[in-house]
């Protein structure tokens, strides 16, 4: 992906540091054919991104790539200007801690109450508890889960579940911030609501990058667009 | 909800119901239960063995070979003159004909003794406290006076009881370190089986960034709290069984160990219970970190 120029403003102060970087990627399971191939891209901090493309494409293996769940097969990745494929167990961990990520199945712990499951990587940080809990019941309000916030997961609807864990994803702040169709099952209201909270955080330095179908979602900010095609990224939207 | 202090306490982030956890405490009690009862009788055999060794020591017995009936009398009064003398502090006493014809019952069996049946004149020597004594010199000076005698200090049945009570205690004692292995080995299968059901569970905390370490400590205090809770109720039924026992045993045995209890006992039964439960955590932590590190090389 060439740069673009971001309209943020921290992108561009800090436009020389890349928290994301891939060069000529390419990414197989096993013996089958390329998933992606020569896939370069940067995201730069303070950056706002959505990557499109039609499903299947490749959107959810590059994101995976990007929170360190999948190994590319070649090229170079650079997270936070650390080659991921020479970085320890410890390392990893690390840089995990830095990004948030919600997916499309919310992967929410069944066993956990909302506010637990939102609060999850604050007791991973070994956080005080008595320290966060303010900072989670604010949150979860603002997601309009103020009123679940004891309610374990299976309760909740795909909404709830999407939106408990957005909360979850951007609770700890991080660096960087995934999110796989984070607006596919709320309504628009809340889905507009969401997309604040992500300007919000990218206003205060947070690197965005959102897989998304919705193209309304798009044109709803002014953010960098690059789109997957037949395992290779281009940018900006498709032209009809 | 609009009070923070209603946020309740945080829930565990291991699923408890997910593994087989009643079945893990159901084993760990019944081998918490059997630990304290090898606990409880190797105590009670180390007590054993001091306790005979003990009552060995304070005690011997003379034997005086008198030929001649009409000398009898004398002798056996100058030989307590001599003990008497050479022990002042000791109770010398003559084992009465009766007696000591009822210690060859067990030789001879329970028929009638012929009354000329020749046996030795037998004088009891009990000391106040045991092993202070040599009586190497005794039949030496009973001999200046006379006087055929055998001293028999009960020094071969004390090597023999303190053999059997070592045997005793070892086998005890083995026994425990076999249960401890068993805990150990049940505590990593149940960590093992613990970390496969709740693959969901980890995947979620790698996501946000757990480390191994503190994966690793949520299966150890899991582990070390299951292995507390079993070890204290197997603890519990293993004492009241042994104090039961204890009230039943209490004096009735001679030769057999009896499965008594003192109080010190209690200590060494809290003990166990902490260290079933460390053994459990120790065990899981080791699982779990091994595993872990496994499913990285994998990944």
């Amino acid at each position: 992906m060439k740069s673009s120029p971001s309209q943020n403003r921290l992108a561009q102060s800090a436009a020389s540091f890349d928290v994301v970087r891939f060069e000529r990627v390419g990414v197989r399971y096993n013996r089958g054919p390329e998933i992606l191939s020569d896939v370069n891209m940067r995201l730069r901090r303070g950056s706002f991104t959505f990557l499109t493309g039609a499903s299947g494409a490749g959107k959810s293996t590059l994101l995976k790539l990007c929170y360190l769940t999948l190994k590319h097969s070649r090229g170079l990745i650079n997270l936070f200007e650390q080659d991921v494929s020479v970085m320890s167990r410890a390392e990893q961990q690390s840089t995990k801690r830095k990004i948030g990520v919600v997916l499309q199945d919310f992967h929410l712990i069944d066993h956990l109450s909302v506010f637990e499951n939102v609060a999850l990587p604050l007791r991973v940080m070994e956080e005080v508890r008595s320290e966060y809990t303010q900072d989670v019941v604010e949150l979860l309000q603002w997601v309009g889960l103020g009123h679940r916030m004891e309610a374990m997961p299976q309760t909740l609807s795909g909404g709830e579940k999407q939106r408990a864990a957005i909360a979850r994803a951007v609770i700890a702040k991080p660096d960087l911030l995934i999110a796989d169709e984070p607006t596919g099952n709320v309504d628009p209201v809340i889905g507009r609501r969401l997309l604040r909270l992500f300007s919000e955080m990218n206003r205060m330095g947070t690197t965005i990058l959102i897989a998304t179908h919705d193209i309304s979602l798009i044109r709803e900010i002014q953010a960098d667009i690059v789109r997957i095609e037949n395992g290779q990224l281009y940018e900006g939207l498709k032209e009809p | 909800m609009d009070n923070i202090a209603d946020i309740p306490s945080a829930y565990p982030l291991l699923n408890s119901r997910q593994d087989n956890a009643r079945t893990l405490i159901s084993v760990l009690v019944i081998m918490a239960f059997l630990a304290s009862l090898s606990l409880v009788f190797a105590l009670s055999a180390k007590r054993l063995k001091n306790n005979w060794q003990d009552e060995l020591g304070k005690s011997a017995t003379v034997q005086l070979m008198i030929d001649n009936s009409e000398m009898k009398d004398l002798k056996i009064d100058t030989a307590i003159a001599l003990l008497k003398e050479e022990y002042p502090k000791a109770s010398v006493s003559v084992i009465e004909d009766g007696t000591a014809k009822a210690l060859l019952k067990p030789w001879l069996g329970s028929v009638d003794l012929p009354d000329d049946l020749p046996i030795p004149t037998l004088i009891s020597l009990e000391f106040e406290s045991s092993n202070i004594v040599s009586l190497d010199h005794l039949k030496s000076k009973l001999s200046d006076e006379g006087i055929i005698a055998e001293i028999d200090d009960h020094s071969r049945w004390s090597d023999q009881i303190s053999q059997t009570g070592r045997g005793l205690l070892a086998s005890a004692l083995a026994i425990l370190a076999l249960i401890f292995l068993a805990c150990a080995a049940v505590s990593a299968f149940a960590t093992q089986a613990a970390l496969s059901a709740q693959r969901d569970v980890i995947r979620v905390l790698v996501q946000v960034g757990a480390a191994d370490n503190f994966i690793t400590k949520l299966f150890i205090g899991q582990a070390g709290k299951r292995g507390l809770i079993s070890g204290c109720i197997g603890v519990i039924l293993g004492g009241i069984i042994s104090f039961i026992a204890h009230l039943k045993q209490k004096g009735e045995t001679a030769l057999l160990p009896e499965l008594t209890m003192n109080w010190t006992d209690v200590i060494w039964l809290i003990l166990l219970a902490l260290l079933i439960g460390l053994i459990c955590a120790v065990s899981a932590g080791i699982t779990a970190s091994r595993l872990l590190r496994q499913e990285h090389r994998r990944s």
